[in-house]
């Protein structure tokens, strides 16, 4: 299949591709790892008269750790991320969200800042940014600026982010002791999309109650997003069956799923409660175990 | 609207190519370059008969534009024979009946090899894992996890 025709740019640092951008902005569209642009664009769901490639840019690939933060460049595959040691040891949850998301193939071409731009309702890493606090940096013709993760993600398909600007990191919080979390999710097949998925972080204090906690939800309504009241009734109790229970049905409320080839909405209502119970006690069980 | 001509390397030769901006790379591989190996199955990311190796990994050249190649390094099916010798892992596949139509097959060979490069000796969970992108309608799937396994002692024996 072919997409409808485009000017290409492929720049070879930011600058130049702030150039371009300023010049073409706003019929204009970022390319990255083009897993779900090319997809879009060759089914004509979308389509731009300038495509600038970002693939050359190589200061925006790479994952470190710097003080308390870990910083992830945007262009940076999900292969990269399910494979990086530094991901593995300090934030567990965006291992294990990268190694569920479609294929092998897709996931070595796959970016995470494309991921994050592409606000796609079943996409997972948007989720996992909501739990872990994620902070993304835009560069754009004013310089840098960022925006919370939960003032990022505006609804489907829709950002923060504007036609002049390009994402250019996400820095996460390493979390502390006493911490856990996981994202777990259902889908149909290996590169079927998320059916319901669920990222939680929590942190519990010695005497295991919990503190802080964060549930985000993806492909149960318009966008990721962060269902507070769970996480409200969650803060300052210690985990039971009760609660856990208590909290799911909360989570399932909050839920807004709508039926599709991949199942009704009551379908859906209670897989992402049965998702919310195994997650939280996951998490929970996590943080009193001290392992991230 | 005008074509971009990029340079890059297929198969251990440097290639140019004019080509436009919207060409998939399936498409200039099979049509610009006539390496009819990789086929287009899907066309849609799913099915994984385009796999090719970019710079050491394998992707779906369905879902990457030419464009995109330019000044990277591309493996095809065509390009792991040796001296019109085939590889161990199309051996394999023969021996071990790891096709029936053959349409997936350039795809799943691919997929082997890009899995051989990293682990010499992968465990059948971590096969089944790999060519979790590659779909075959003919196996089940067996004779083709068989194949990459036989494959894998083959060149394990090579290279003593």
């Amino acid at each position: 299949m072919y997409t409808a025709k485009f000017d290409y740019f492929s720049p070879k640092s930011l600058g130049e591709a702030h150039e371009i951008l300023k010049t073409k902005a706003p019929d204009v569209k970022i390319l990255a790892g083009g897993q779900s642009l090319i997809p879009s664009l060759k089914i004509r769901a979308s389509s731009y008269a300038n495509i600038i490639d970002i693939g050359h840019i190589s200061e925006l690939k790479y994952i470190r750790k710097e003080s308390s933060m870990l910083k992830i460049g945007s262009l940076t595959t999900v292969a990269e991320i399910e494979g990086s040691d530094i991901v593995a040891s300090e934030l567990l949850i965006l291992k294990e969200a990268a190694e569920q998301i479609a294929d092998p193939l897709v996931r070595n071409m796959g970016t995470i800042g494309g991921n994050l731009c592409h606000s796609d309702p079943v996409n997972d890493l948007p989720a996992v940014m909501l739990s872990t606090d994620a902070i993304i940096a835009i560069t754009g013709p004013s310089g840098t600026r960022t925006v919370t993760a939960e003032k990022f993600f505006l609804g489907s398909f829709k950002t923060a982010i504007t036609p002049e600007e390009i994402l250019t990191a996400i820095e996460i919080p390493i979390p502390g002791k006493m911490h856990g979390s996981t994202y777990m999710k259902i889908k149909k097949d290996s590169g079927g999309f998320t059916i319901a998925g669920i990222a939680c972080s929590i942190n519990v204090d010695p005497n295991g109650k919990i503190g802080k906690a964060r549930i985000a939800m993806t492909s149960v309504g318009p966008m990721a997003f962060r269902a507070a009241s769970a996480e409200k009734e969650l803060e300052g109790k210690e985990l039971s069956d009760e609660l856990l229970d208590k909290v799911s049905v909360l989570i399932s409320k909050a839920s807004h799923p709508l039926s599709g080839i991949n199942g009704t909405d009551i379908y859906k209502h209670k897989i992402i409660a049965m998702l919310a119970k195994d997650a939280i006690s996951m998490s929970y069980n996590r943080a009193k175990g001290a392992s991230k | 609207m005008s074509k971009s001509k990029i340079s890059l390397i297929v198969n251990g030769e440097k290639v140019e190519l004019e080509v436009e901006p919207r060409k998939l790379m399936v498409n200039a591989l099979r049509d610009d370059l006539g390496l009819t190996g990789t086929h287009v199955g899907c066309d849609t990311t799913n099915c994984g008969a385009c796999t090719v190796i970019v710079d050491g990994k394998a992707v779906k050249s369905c879902t990457m534009f030419a464009v995109q190649a330019s000044g990277r390094e591309i493996k095809t099916i065509e390009g792991i024979s040796k001296n019109g010798e085939m590889h161990p892992i199309q051996k394999a596949f023969i021996e071990k009946h790891g096709l029936q139509c053959g349409f997936c097959t350039p795809g799943m060979i691919m997929t082997s090899y890009w899995l051989l490069s990293n682990n010499s000796k992968p465990k059948e969970e971590d096969v089944r894992k790999c060519i979790s992108g590659n779909i075959c309608r003919c196996t089940g799937y067996q004779g083709i996890i068989d194949s990459v396994e036989y494959a894998s002692e083959m060149m394990e024996k090579e290279k003593v």
